[in-house]
């Protein structure tokens, strides 16, 4: 008679079983390994080289092809352009155009994603062969109205202009530089910080070469009175022998709160200066003290110390403070 | 004896079989892929080149090497692809008016480049390239070594002083690129993948093509 052994008998049905499945839970694991190298892989890559997605905006192009729209821009080919033999046809301005537009819709989407907000109104994009007799010259500008609603006085935006020259708007970081400032221009900010801010997007974001970064101690430029040779710059109208320094330092700055605080601290920094809404009420540019204000709030820590050992003129302010300095400045300018 | 000839009368019913499978398996290959640069997912540096429109003209974008202090004006530009997923890649069409050279490379496992075609005195404004072997990669990019607007470039950004030359901008004109093509070939998972636009006569054909595959 033979043995009855039920171990023998399912040996081989069991052990096919778990082969197939040591294999398939290997293939999956192998599989999820693969997709997983190939995602870090493609994030190494869209870092090293700034890429995008399509945007998925509708492009309308005037017959003539001088004026062309989408989602965000009104891009428009300037007189002194439609001349040059790459744009004097309305075929070559449309095809043109459409591929400016969707990549500055591309640019507008990832200045949003760092910023975290986006303006309310369309960009005027003007492409230009010079803008005021230069051809390394863009800017970007913010034309506001002031209003009188409930008993004070508001500054609203009427419209944002960008005017690039060809050989400025063929640089990408160009591009991310302005294209910050018609984010960021709504805040009246300093200066200096709008000028940082833009030159961080432009080298850390997008990849440009034009600016680097100083050291705050040891490359630090003062005025004739000892303050910061940053804090009363007025932007590329008061272009001298230090304007290069002055990109870079301000930037320097920027980064190095960056560094300090954090890849959501300007996006958070923006938030409080939104939701206090005080730059409406400011009748010219943000002074440094203000500004400090709301980079101490984000910061969760006091940053007058850091600003006044860069020679800024810089102090404590409370909100309320702040309130009736605004409030005093209005009223000082209606008497004029 | 009798087996011997078994075997030959079963070889001879079966090699046109054989041959048919065979002929079909080759064509099926020989039929190009959708484009790749068209996928959902799809990253390009300049997004216009990869918008599937040759009307549309984008352009290639100056790299410059990160451990650069100061600009550097020889710099040459890029058009760089990221696909989502791993593709075969074994045909490359570029739609430029100004591209005259120009190299091919792909992106290997680690992200790594690897230069896979040399183009040398393009005159064409399609330039359709068949790579020597289908490449999987998740990346291509075209590095642009000439173009017929960098002399007049070159001109305008030299500034000579007696023996002394500068350069005030880039001495490499930008690629214009309307649009870069990426082909391999059709595969089952590609025809799994795909929505259904063909017709069902066309969908059990295909099917059958693929079953003498096997």
């Amino acid at each position: 008679m033979k043995d009855f052994n039920p171990f023998n008998k399912h040996t081989l049905p069991i052990s096919i079983l778990l082969l197939i499945l040591f294999l398939s839970a290997g293939c999956a694991a192998l599989e999820e390994g693969q997709r997983r190298k190939q995602e870090r892989t493609r994030r190494q890559q869209q870092e090293r080289y700034v890429t995008f997605e399509r945007p998925t905006t509708e492009i309308e192009t005037a017959s003539d092809g001088v004026t062309l729209k989408s989602e965000h821009y009104t891009f428009t080919f300037a007189a002194d352009l439609l001349t040059h033999p790459d744009y004097d046809e309305p075929d070559e301005r449309q095809n043109v155009g459409k591929g400016a537009l969707l990549f500055m819709e591309s640019l507008y989407n990832y200045v949003h994603d760092i910023f975290g907000f986006e303006p309310e109104h369309q960009l005027m994009v003007n492409l230009r062969q010079t803008h005021h007799g230069s051809t390394h010259l863009a800017t970007t500008s913010t034309r506001t109205q002031t209003i009188y609603q409930n008993g004070e006085w508001l500054k609203v935006v009427e419209g944002i202009e960008m005017d690039f020259p060809v050989a400025m708007f063929n640089q990408r970081d160009v591009r991310a530089h302005e294209l910050t400032h018609a984010f960021t221009n709504v805040y009246l900010l300093p200066t200096w910080f709008a000028e940082g801010i833009a030159v961080l997007v432009q080298v850390e974001y997008a990849r440009g070469r034009s600016h680097r970064r100083l050291d705050l101690q040891d490359d630090l430029k003062t005025d004739l009175d000892g303050r910061n040779a940053l804090q009363y710059w007025k932007g590329h109208l008061s272009a001298d022998q230090l304007t290069q320094w002055r990109y870079s330092y301000s930037y320097s700055i920027v980064a190095e709160l960056k560094k300090r605080f954090g890849e959501d601290f300007y996006p958070k920094v923006f938030r409080l200066i939104e939701a206090d809404q005080l730059h409406q009420r400011l009748p010219g540019e943000m002074a440094t003290s203000f500004l400090v204000y709301y980079l101490s709030q984000a910061a969760g820590a006091d940053l007058v110390p850091f600003f006044k050992e860069l020679k800024f003129d810089a102090r404590h302010l409370t909100k309320s403070e702040i309130m009736a300095a605004i409030m005093q400045a209005n009223q000082e300018q209606l008497g004029r | 004896m009798r087996l011997q000839s078994t075997l030959a009368y079963l070889f001879l019913a079966f090699s046109p079989v054989a041959f048919y499978g065979c002929t079909t398996g080759i064509l099926a290959q020989q039929t190009w892929s959708e484009n790749y640069a068209l996928m959902e997912g799809v990253q390009a540096n300049d997004p216009a080149v990869v918008d599937g429109d040759v009307k549309t003209v984008g352009q290639s974008q100056y790299v410059e090497v990160s451990s650069d202090a100061v600009q550097n004006f020889h710099a040459s530009s890029e058009s760089v692809i990221l696909l989502p997923v791993r593709r075969s890649i074994h045909r490359v069409v570029v739609h430029s008016s100004n591209v005259t050279a120009f190299d091919i490379w792909v992106a290997d496992n680690q992200g790594r480049w690897e230069r896979v075609k040399e183009m040398k005195s393009v005159n064409q404004k399609v330039i359709d390239v068949r790579l020597n072997r289908a490449l999987p990669t998740t990346g291509v990019k075209i590095r642009i070594n000439r173009t017929t607007d960098d002399a007049a470039l070159r001109q305008k950004n030299t500034v000579r002083r007696g023996q002394w030359v500068s350069y005030r901008g880039h001495l490499r004109a930008p690629a214009k690129i309307s649009e870069i093509e990426l082909y391999g070939f059709t595969s089952k998972e590609d025809v799994e993948e795909a929505p259904s636009t063909i017709s069902e006569e066309e969908a059990d054909e295909k099917e059958l093509d693929e079953l003498l595959e096997f």
